[in-house]
């Protein structure tokens, strides 16, 4: 049996809200993104955390993609979410990770996003290593093949 | 825990996520912390003219009142007024201003609470350009007016085009300073073309005449032009007639050839056709269209076709 057959289908879960995000695993690791861009990161700028928030943004960011897909319309399944979220995820991160013109497009975007609320955000760091967090969707897949059992 | 609570408790999460994500790194926002202020302070620098504004806080938004030195008057902060605000403005309809002040360190200004304040300006929404890059516009310092200090007890100063106000090396007054290589000065920004506002047609028998300018100019073509685009239309026609031949679909496709006296209307052709008609056609009308400096009218508009090899010619048949 395949990974997406072991998922389970939509309307089994059309009650169940979006468990693959809605978990301990997806919201500790978004807690974790918080606390290491807006303490770790000035405390101990360097690798690890430099590359932490990339191995988190691309577990968790499918997975929240997926629960906002959710939202909008149960109908989907969680495959089909879940691989939404994966393929939205890689593209972006692909983008924003290797193209200048892809991160300068993020950059603006989401300050102008920011700009009513007077947020400043740390501009995105165009950097080839970084995409040594894309594995992480992968394990994303897994995690929410096995909270959707 | 019931679904209506655990549907608000998603929503929570989901929704911090998400700002978290959009302000990773960024500065967490304490404004909403602090009691709304105020502070009035002297201003001199390259946006206007020298004078005395209140920047007030509620608690996340600033409003600036006072005299006009050339800030726009709102904007909004992170913290509080000594951490620096924004202010958001317009210099016109095409282009937005975006100000920042920030503290000065204490060896480029003594008076404690002092803010320097860049402005740069970038396209507005409405703005057709391209680069959305900020471009610098002005700079500014800002003395918070005390008892000894308040440029309204100062004499009034008027500067020259080629200068700008900053305080005097003792006192608190403004005095007029060369503008430097390193001073921010404000430079007009260019022109911004919109197109969409231009004329869309032409009186009959004029065509438009590209200037340069941002709206092309209406013209009546030339009679040796007139003379020069149906020779040039006939010659194209039975060449394109001998173009057609085929033997499958595949052999067709629609195209187009243009050349100085005007681009002839799509038309089915055979593909291996095409380099030779379209480099025979742009030769020719160089010959024959020479005086032609204006564009005659686009072509009809046509339903959806698709090529075909119909009786070993290339035509087109309709979706």
């Amino acid at each position: 049996m395949g990974p997406r057959a072991a998922l389970v289908p939509a309307d089994r879960l059309a009650t169940r809200g979006a468990p693959e995000f809605f978990g301990v695993l997806p919201v500790a690791a978004v807690a974790l993104f918080a606390l290491n861009n807006f303490v770790l990161k000035r405390a101990w700028p360097g690798l690890v955390t430099g590359k932490l928030s990339d191995l988190l943004v691309c577990f968790f960011l499918p997975l929240f993609v997926s629960a906002l897909l959710q939202r909008l319309s149960p109908r989907p399944g969680v495959a089909a979410r879940v691989a939404a979220g994966i393929v939205v995820t890689a593209a972006i991160f692909i983008a924003v990770k290797t193209s200048p013109v892809a991160s300068h497009l993020l950059d603006r975007d989401i300050a102008l996003l920011l700009q009513p609320l007077g947020l400043h955000t740390a501009p995105n760091c165009v950097d080839v290593t970084d995409l040594c967090a894309l594995p992480m969707l992968a394990l994303a897949w897994l995690h929410a093949r096995r909270a959707s059992r | 825990m019931n679904a209506s609570s655990r549907r608000i408790v998603e929503t929570v999460v989901l929704a911090g996520t998400a700002v978290l994500l959009l302000g990773h790194g960024g500065n967490i926002p304490t404004c909403f912390t602090y009691a709304a202020t105020s502070r009035t302070y002297n201003v001199v620098g390259t946006c206007g003219p020298a004078g005395v504004i209140t920047v007030a806080t509620t608690p996340c938004a600033v409003t600036v009142t006072g005299d006009d030195v050339g800030l726009p008057s709102s904007g909004n902060l992170g913290a509080t007024l000594d951490d620096g605000f924004d202010l958001y403005g317009s210099i016109n309809s095409d282009w937005d201003l975006e100000c920042g002040a920030g503290s000065a360190s204490r060896v480029d200004a003594g008076a404690a609470g002092t803010l320097l304040l860049t402005c740069g300006r970038h396209p507005s929404p409405s703005n057709p350009a391209v680069s959305n890059d900020p471009v610098d516009w002005c700079q500014a310092q800002l003395v918070p007016v005390t008892p000894t200090c308040d440029i309204h007890a100062c004499a009034p100063v008027t500067c020259s085009s080629q200068e700008h106000t900053a305080f005097a090396a003792s006192g608190c007054c403004p005095t007029c300073v060369a503008n430097g290589p390193n001073d921010i000065i404000p430079v007009p920004p260019p022109p911004v073309c919109h197109r969409e506002t231009c004329p869309q047609s032409c009186p009959a028998g004029q065509e438009f005449m590209a200037t340069g300018a941002c709206c092309d100019t209406c013209k009546a073509p030339a009679q040796q032009c007139l003379d020069g685009r149906a020779q040039w239309r006939t010659e194209v026609q039975d060449r394109w007639a001998s173009a057609r031949a085929c033997a499958t679909d595949a052999d067709c496709t629609i195209s187009t050839v243009g050349s100085q006296c005007e681009t002839a209307c799509p038309g089915a052709i055979a593909t291996d056709q095409i380099a030779a008609l379209a480099s025979w056609a742009a030769m020719r009308g160089t010959e024959l269209c020479a005086s032609c400096d204006t564009t005659p009218p686009g072509c009809p508009a046509v339903p959806p076709s698709r090529p075909a090899c119909t009786n070993g010619a290339c035509v087109t048949i309709g979706l």
